[in-house]
This record gives structure tokens, C-alpha cells and sequence, in this order.
């Protein structure tokens, strides 16, 4: 167990770079999500990190050893595949033990340890199985044990669940949650998969084209995205982002002016924005709320799709100058294809982007840079 | 008429041609050859055709001392030692052309094309070019091994004792490396990267992952590959005729020469009809033993 740091880390591909200037800290215990879209180069931080890519420039420190130079094989660190990579003529318990064999532990210790990780994922009936005999979700506990059983400095996950079913993932997420309490390790873990990040991590690293777009608690992110980029890759269903123009600047507001005419508050600090700027209004559907009582911010969509789920109901709308907007609400509620709704934006829970998609700073939710839990 | 009987006529019918094949081109001419070697047919006698002698050729094949000279040759020299060196060979070149050496150098394609050289070489064009390279007087090895000084007087290589063995096995492993080869190379690029990685992650270093990696998921190409060998180089006869014609005397002699000195140089087809059967029969029993002891646990671990 250890610290992890990467100072100024960068990968180029000839001309391409994959990773630029990543700086993180991450500390003994904390569970970090690497998340991003697909080819944003977390997965080529992972393994920057495990030692299967030379790094191009800057440093990898875990514990106080600089390691970006040390092979793969002699960091220490282990590592769950998306594939899982059982060796296919090994049985679970082999497996398990292999990394301790390798590194000359005596036999009986390897069995008491590789009994012990089995307990934990409670696979110790599958221990003499071949992988080939073994279900994904089963594969998926064995190359945790792998891992497990070497009590490793840190753990490296490259999206381990995105080859599970649905009901599979969520238990494994669970699981996975519990396994870190009990380990007390250091966990990275790279997904593309917004729930997972949120629902597990202390940190999130938001990583966009090789940069660290923003890193944070999951409800820092979620409260206070950095960009708009943030704002739309953390929240589900995501935030609906619409053009605008500032209307209005004043120490307590910014106000901004949709594209059906609708005027709508937003308690932001206006920075650098000024009036007559183009910006993105920001909302989340879950701070949309349908409207009857005349509010002066509600704008008006028409339903194209509904969702009802039950607990919630989520509708797809067009507002009338085209924008697609969604809102989540609570409960079930009487409304069909084609209506027209008016729906009313939570103001405090606003965001607006510049023209650069930087969001300028909240000021009403007195939150700034601390962890919400 | 049920399911079942449907299905079954339709099995007959698709099997048919095959096995009437089999019995008409393999029954009927293993009958044929059993029969032979039982009477003392020859070969210029075949109107008269031969009298009944039961099982005397059989007996005087296994109280032959030549007969087990050439038995040893044809199990030790020609198929056990060619065996090995093809598998051990072809293993170390597919690694050395799987190697990220060659790729970063791009010799990947160049490697591999100058590997089908030696392989779409016929074997007869391969043994002629091979004997004049071999040749104990003009032969290029003899001037080369000269110039560099191994020896002082050139060496008859595929007339000498010494050096027969060596030299044939040269030519066969030079002829039929390259599939060997290339079947490994196949193997070895069907290992998962992420295997490799996981190992390395393991602390494992290339030996071990060699060992515990490459070497696991290309048992079943070698198995394979080593089966085959061995029935194409046991049952081999143009390298050893065509090279030496089993000489020097039968000193290279194997059991397919054997067969065909009998039968064609001596007119004994009764007595060749019994060497074939041997053959067959060791054939046969090597064949199923192997694939009981190795080929099946191998096919179930990985198929």
C-alpha cells in the first residue's frame, strides 16, 4: 500500500500525444477513477502507470521510489484486465498463486494466501477449475483474486466490468466498493462509465484528448463541473447544455437570455463574461421541474419521448427554437407525446460555459472547493 | 418415418463415398499386401503368382540383423533425431521472426518470404542441389570449410559413415523447416497480448513467461506439428533414395528403401509385402498411443 504520484507525465506516439503534462497525487488508500471518453488516453495511463508503456517524459512515484524507469515485472503493483487474462492452462488456484511462485514464496504460504483471497470472492469451490470452465462473472473474481492474493502497493483496474452483463456489473461495483474498505489499498481504476466513477470513487480524473480536463470528489464534479466538457460526461441522464446570450451582469447574477427569449438568473460570478457575450446554459434534468405556477425562468418544450420508470419519469422534449432537453421527475406524471409542458430550472443549480466552455464559479451553494458528501 | 431413421439414412448417405473410397483404395490394397506377404510372390513370377508360405517372411524379418539395422535407422536416425531438430529449430526461428527485434526493424515481411525459399523447393530439386553443395569434390561447403581451415581435405559427405546421418538430416530439415516454422509462428501470434502483460504484471520475466505463456499455448501446435512429422518422415522415401540411394552399402538404409530394394532390386514382393506390414503396424500403434497419451489432454485444455 502507497502513495501514487505522476509528475508531468507524458506518452507521445511519434507525433501524437497521448498523454500531456498529467499531474496527480493520489494517496495511500484513496480509491482512485480514471474516466474519459473513448481514446482520451486513460487506459494508456493505466498502463503508463503498470510499466507496459514507456512514458515519453516526466515521473511516476509510488511510495518514495521513482518507478517509471523499473520494468513492469519489478514494480510491485497489480493489475485487473478487461479481459481478465486468466492463463488458460492454469486452474484458479494456479492462477491465484502464480505472481507468489514466481517470487519464491514457499508452497504452503501460497496456499494459505491463495485460500484466503477465495474466501474473500468467495470462489474457493472454483479453485481446481480451468478459467475455460469458469462463467464472466467468475473470471472476473478470479482475476481480482490474482490481484488480491499478492497484496500489491497498489491496484491498477482497466475497466474490469464492461464485460459483464448489466445486474452483474452492479454487483461486482458493490463488491468491488466493499473489497476496498477490507483491503485498506490504494485503487486506480479506469472506466468510460460515468456511474461506475461516481459511485466508487473518493477521486475522479476527468481526462479529455490526453488532458486532465478536471479532478475532484464525484459530487465536487457534479456540482461544480469545470467545463462543459465535465458538466456532460459526469450525471446521468446528462446535463442539458443550450446556446445563450448575457443578458445581464450584476454582483449577485448573471443573466442570460435563451434562444426562445426566456431569461433566466444564474447566481455566477460573470468573471471575464460581459454582456452580449454568446455562453451554454447548463441545467441538469433532475433541477428541471414541470411548471404550472407561471415562473418567469420556465421555458416551454414539447414532449417527443416519456420514460416512465416508475420511481421517475424522464422526458425527452424539443424547446421551440430546437433544442433538445430532457428532464427527470420524480414520481409518474400525466403527460403524453406532443404536449406542450413548461419546465422551470432550479436556479441555484444552474451553470453557464463560456465561449471557451469554462463554467464560471458558482457563488450561491458556498461549496467551492470542498468535498459534498 | 421418425426423425431419428431420417437423420440416420442421411448420415449413411453422406458417409457413403468415403468409406467406399477407403475400402476400395486403402481395404482392398492392405487385403492385397497382407496376402502378398504371406506367399513368396516375385516379381518375375507375378502370372504364376506365389505359393503359401505362411508366416515365414515374418519370422525371418524379426531374427534379421539387418532388419533391425534398418528399423533403428528409420526410428532413430531418420525420424527421431529429424524430429527433434525441426521442432526444437522451427520453435526458436518462429520466436526469433515473432521477436519485436524484427519488427522494429521491419524485417517482419522480408524474414518471413526468404523463410518459403527452402519449402517451395521440391524435395527433388532440394536433394540435387543439396548433393552438389554436399559434393566431395566441387561441392561449395568442402571449398568453404577448406578456406576457413575446419579441415585440410575435403569430406565426401554423403558417402562417408561419419558423416551421412548429418547430412541427410541437413537436407530434410532444411527442406521442411519452414512449415514447421510457420505453423509456430501462427501459434505464437495467436497469444493474447493481455496474457503476456498479465504475466509481466505477475513479475514474471521472458523465461518464465516462456515458459508459463508461449510454451502452454503452443503445445497443441507441437503435439500437432510433431505427429505429423513423424508420419511424413517414418513413412519418407525420396530424401534417403535420392541422396544416398541407402548407401554408403544399406547404411542409410530405412524400412520405405528397404521395401522397395526388396520388391524391385531383389524381386522379393512377398518378403517387401512384410516389411510394409511392419511398417503399417508400427505406424499404427505409434498412432494411437500418441494421441491417447498427449494429443488428447493437450486438445481438452485449450479447444
Amino acid at each position: 500500500m502507497a502513495k501514487l504520484e505522476l509528475r508531468n507525465v507524458t506518452k507521445k506516439y511519434g507525433s501524437f500525444t497521448a498523454l500531456d503534462n498529467i499531474n496527480v497525487d493520489i494517496a495511500h488508500r484513496e480509491f482512485v477513477v480514471i474516466v474519459g471518453p473513448s481514446g482520451c488516453g486513460k487506459s494508456t495511463l493505466l498502463r503508463s502507470i503498470a510499466g507496459l508503456e514507456q512514458i515519453s517524459a516526466g515521473e511516476i512515484v509510488v511510495g518514495e521510489q521513482a518507478v517509471h524507469r523499473v520494468p513492469a515485472s519489478k514494480r510491485g503493483l497489480a493489475m485487473v484486465f478487461q479481459n481478465y487474462a486468466l492463463y488458460p492452462h492454469k486452474t484458479v488456484a494456479q492462477n491465484m498463486g502464480f505472481a507468489l511462485k514466481i517470487a519464491g514464496v514457499p508452497k504452503a504460504e501460497i496456499d494459505q494466501r491463495v485460500n484466503e483471497a477465495a474466501r474473500i470472492l468467495q470462489i474457493e469451490p472454483l479453485l481446481d477449475r480451468k478459467p475455460k470452465a469458469l462463467s464472466g462473472g467468475q473470471r472476473q473474481r478470479v482475476a481480482m483474486g490474482r490481484a488480491i492474493v499478492r497484496e500489491p502497493k497498489v491496484f491498477l483496474f482497466d475497466e474490469p466490468l464492461s464485460n459483464l452483463d448489466a445486474a452483474l456489473r452492479v454487483d461486482m461495483r458493490v463488491e468491488l466498493a466493499k473489497l476496498h474498505n477490507t483491503l485498506d489499498a490504494t485503487m486506480i481504476y479506469v472506466t468510460h462509465d460515468q456511474t461506475e466513477a461516481m459511485t466508487m470513487a473518493d477521486k475522479i480524473v476527468v481526462l479529455r484528448a490526453g488532458r486532465i480536463e478536471q479532478v475532484g470528489a464525484p459530487m465536487e464534479l457534479y456540482h461544480y463541473p469545470a467545463s462543459a466538457f465535465v458538466a456532460g460526461f459526469i450525471g446521468s441522464p446528462r446535463m442539458n447544455i443550450v446556446p445563450a446570450t448575457v443578458e445581464a451582469v450584476s454582483d449577485s447574477a448573471v443573466t442570460v437570455k435563451l434562444r426562445d427569449g426566456t431569461m433566466i438568473d444564474v447566481p455566477v460570478e460573470a468573471g471575464q463574461t460581459r454582456k452580449g457575450d454568446g455562453v451554454s446554459f447548463g441545467v441538469r434534468p433532475e433541477h428541471l421541474a414541470l411548471d404550472t405556477t407561471g415562473t418567469s425562468s420556465a421555458f416551454e418544450i414539447t414532449v417527443q419521448v416519456v420514460e416512465p420508470l416508475g420511481g421517475e419519469t424522464i422526458l425527452f422534449g424539443n424547446t421551440s427554437t430546437g433544442e433538445t432537453i430532457v428532464v427527470k421527475t420524480p414520481g409518474e406524471v400525466a403527460v403524453t407525446i406532443g404536449d406542450k409542458v413548461k419546465v422551470a430550472p432550479s436556479q441555484p443549480m444552474c451553470h453557464i460555459f463560456d465561449s471557451d466552455e469554462n463554467a464560471l464559479k458558482q457563488r450561491a451553494r458556498g461549496l467551492n472547493g470542498r468535498k459534498v458528501q | 418415418m421418425n426423425v431419428e431413421a431420417h437423420d440416420r439414412r442421411f448420415i449413411v448417405l453422406m458417409l457413403a463415398p468415403i468409406f467406399l473410397f477407403l475400402v476400395f483404395f486403402y481395404g482392398y490394397p492392405t487385403a492385397l499386401n497382407l496376402y502378398y506377404s504371406l506367399t513368396d510372390l516375385s516379381l518375375l513370377g507375378m502370372k504364376e503368382g506365389g505359393t503359401y508360405v505362411g508366416l515365414e517372411h515374418y519370422a525371418d524379418l524379426l531374427t534379421s540383423k539387418d532388419f533391425y539395422r534398418t528399423l533403428w535407422n528409420t526410428l532413430f536416425w531418420l525420424t527421431g533425431v529429424s524430429v527433434v531438430i525441426r521442432l526444437v529449430l522451427g520453435l526458436g526461428l518462429a520466436l526469433l521472426l515473432n521477436s519485436a527485434t524484427l519488427k522494429r526493424y521491419r524485417l517482419t515481411t522480408i524474414s518471413r518470404l526468404l523463410l518459403l525459399v527452402p519449402w517451395a523447393t521440391p524435395p527433388i530439386v532440394a536433394v540435387v542441389v543439396w548433393r552438389w553443395l554436399l559434393d566431395g569434390r566441387q561441392g561449395m561447403i568442402n571449398k568453404f570449410l577448406m578456406n576457413i581451415g575446419v579441415i585440410d581435405e575435403p569430406v565426401a559427405f554423403l558417402a562417408n559413415v561419419n558423416t551421412v546421418w548429418p547430412a541427410l538430416i541437413t537436407i530434410i530439415v532444411w527442406n521442411t523447416l519452414p512449415l514447421v516454422t510457420l505453423t509456430f509462428l501462427a501459434g505464437l501470434q495467436s497469444v493474447p497480448d493481455e496474457l503476456h502483460e498479465a504475466a509481466e504484471m505477475d513479475g514474471a520475466g521472458p523465461i518464465h513467461r516462456f515458459f508459463h505463456v508461449t510454451l502452454p499455448h503452443l503445445m497443441p501446435s507441437i503435439v500437432i506439428m510433431g505427429l505429423l512429422l513423424v508420419f511424413w518422415t517414418f513413412n519418407n522415401f525420396i530424401y534417403v533414395w535420392l541422396a544416398t540411394g541407402a548407401g554408403p552399402g544399406l547404411f542409410t538404409n530405412v524400412l520405405a528403401t528397404d521395401i522397395y530394394i526388396k520388391g524391385f532390386v531383389d524381386f522379393h514382393l512377398g518378403y517387401s509385402s512384410a516389411v510394409g506390414m511392419v511398417m503399417a503396424g508400427i505406424m499404427a500403434i505409434f498412432g494411437v498411443i500418441y494421441f491417447r497419451l498427449v494429443a488428447l489432454r493437450e486438445f481438452k485444455d485449450v479447444l
